[in-house]
This record gives C-alpha cells, structure tokens and sequence, in this order.
C-alpha cells in the first residue's frame, strides 16, 4: 500500500512537526535495510528543487533520486542517529529573516547543529 | 512559504541562527616546500565528514606559496591549468569562500597541490581549512 500525502504546513514549527513525520518513515526504511548507507557515505548530494516544487522524499528516496534538498537530507540524517541509539536526535526548520524562506537542520542529542545540506553541496558561507 | 537552501538565507542580511552553526577547523601537516618547486601535493586528512568553506594561510607563507590545485576526491577546484597566487587565500583575502567542494571525509582527502614562488624554501608550510562538519 502506498499514499501520496498533500499537506499544506505554513510555520516553522508545523514544519518541524512535518520532519518529524519523514524521520520517522525513514527510521523504519532504514531499520527495514532498504536504506544501508550513512548519509554521509551514500554520495548524496544537496540539490536544491525547483522554484514552486517542493517534494519531501524519504532516505530511501533520496537514495534513488540521488540528491535531496534540506528537509529530505535533516530527515534521512536524523533517522540516521536514532536508528543508531541517538534517540535525542531531532529536525529543526527556522524561519530566517528573509520573509517565506526557512531552513531545516539537525540538532544532535548533546545541543550541537549540524547542517547537512552545507555538507553536501549548498552555498557556502555569504 | 519556501524552503530554500543556504544560498538564499546567508549572505550580506544573512541568518544570524544560520551563522551561529558551528564551524571546524582543518589543519595540514607542517611541509616543507623546495624552491621554486611546481608541484607539492599534500595531502589533509580529515577525522570526521567536513566540507571546507574557506583555505588559509599565514600571511607570511602566502606571499611565497601558489596554489595549483585544491582537491577532494577526483573533484578539481582549478579550472584552469595554471597556479593561483597564494594571497588569494591570505587571511585578509575577500572573495576567498571556496563553494564548489566536495564533501571530505576519513576515506576522502584534501589533496593541495602548493608551488614556491620564491628561489628559498618554505620551511614547515601549515595551512588551514574552516568549514562545517559533523560528528559520527
């Protein structure tokens, strides 16, 4: 069985609670072994979609696909640490300053940030 | 709303969250360089994934030093054949953010392929990368 969900999420945190959702299927994915590769180790890339599309992938998508962009990547990594024992492990998406543009990234068990989408390839610091 | 990627949140009223993510540091084995040498390729390993952002050296060094290549895994940073000046990468430098990098890791190295400009060798040449990482 399969569904294709469309949903409409309009603030940071509803967006949080969206990534949720996609660690959460990529969690079992992984635990289910379609998904063997760390992020990291795959050769995933970032890549960034379209402007007006906006298809949130899990990792055994991005997989396939070969690049996702941020919440496709902070979903995959986050269901990643936790499949690994890292429970505390969560996806934070934030509003920036530039009205309607919000960011996802992973925030580790112990507080540290991490930002797989500069890892793997976005823009470097401006 | 969007989600777009960095490019678009960070730059001249870029993010503060967004700058306040950690950066790390890399740093190379102290090599000597033989004057007016072409081709020194040395290598950066790195600890953990980390994808540099920006390579600098000291002051003094980059005026003596150029680049020829910067590489991670079969990806080149050069897209020519020829050296770049090391003060490009000097720490005052402006427009030195490297944004076409590979991602590297403990099974993938920074190679950095250095020359001497000068005919006097540069003794324990030591550059750094700063970038984002991740932990395992």
């Amino acid at each position: 069985m399969s569904a294709t969900l469309t949903m409409r999420v309009e603030t940071p945190v509803e967006i949080t609670a969206a990534l949720e959702a996609l660690a959460l299927i990529s969690e079992r994915r992984i635990k289910a072994g379609r998904v063997r590769a760390g992020l990291y180790e795959s050769g995933v890339r970032y890549r960034r979609e379209p402007r007006g599309e906006e298809k949130w992938l899990a990792a055994d998508e991005v997989l396939k696909a070969g690049y996702g962009d941020c919440e496709d990547l902070v979903a995959w990594r986050v269901a990643e640490l936790r499949a690994r024992g890292e429970r505390g492990a969560r996806p934070l998406a934030y509003q920036t300053r530039r009205p309607g543009v919000v960011h996802c990234i992973v925030v580790r068990a112990n507080g540290q940030r991490e930002d797989p989408s500069r890892l793997l390839g976005m823009g470097g610091v401006g | 709303m969007g989600i777009i990627g960095y490019d678009d949140i960070v730059g001249a009223e870029g993010d503060l969250e967004a700058k306040n993510l950690p950066q790390s540091f890399v740093g190379s084995p102290p090599t000597d360089i033989p004057p007016s040498a072409t081709g020194v390729v040395i290598e950066v390993r790195v600890l953990r994934v980390f994808r540099p952002d920006r390579l600098v050296f000291d002051r003094t060094d980059a005026a003596k030093v150029n680049v020829r290549d910067v590489k991670i895994g079969t990806t080149s940073l050069n897209a020519s054949n020829n050296p770049v000046p090391g003060d490009m990468f000097a720490p005052d430098a402006t427009n030195a953010m490297l944004r076409q990098t590979e991602t590297a890791s403990p099974n993938l190295s920074i190679n950095v392929t250095i020359g001497n400009r000068t005919t006097v060798a540069v003794t324990a040449l030591n550059f750094g990368f700063i970038g984002p990482s991740a932990s395992p």
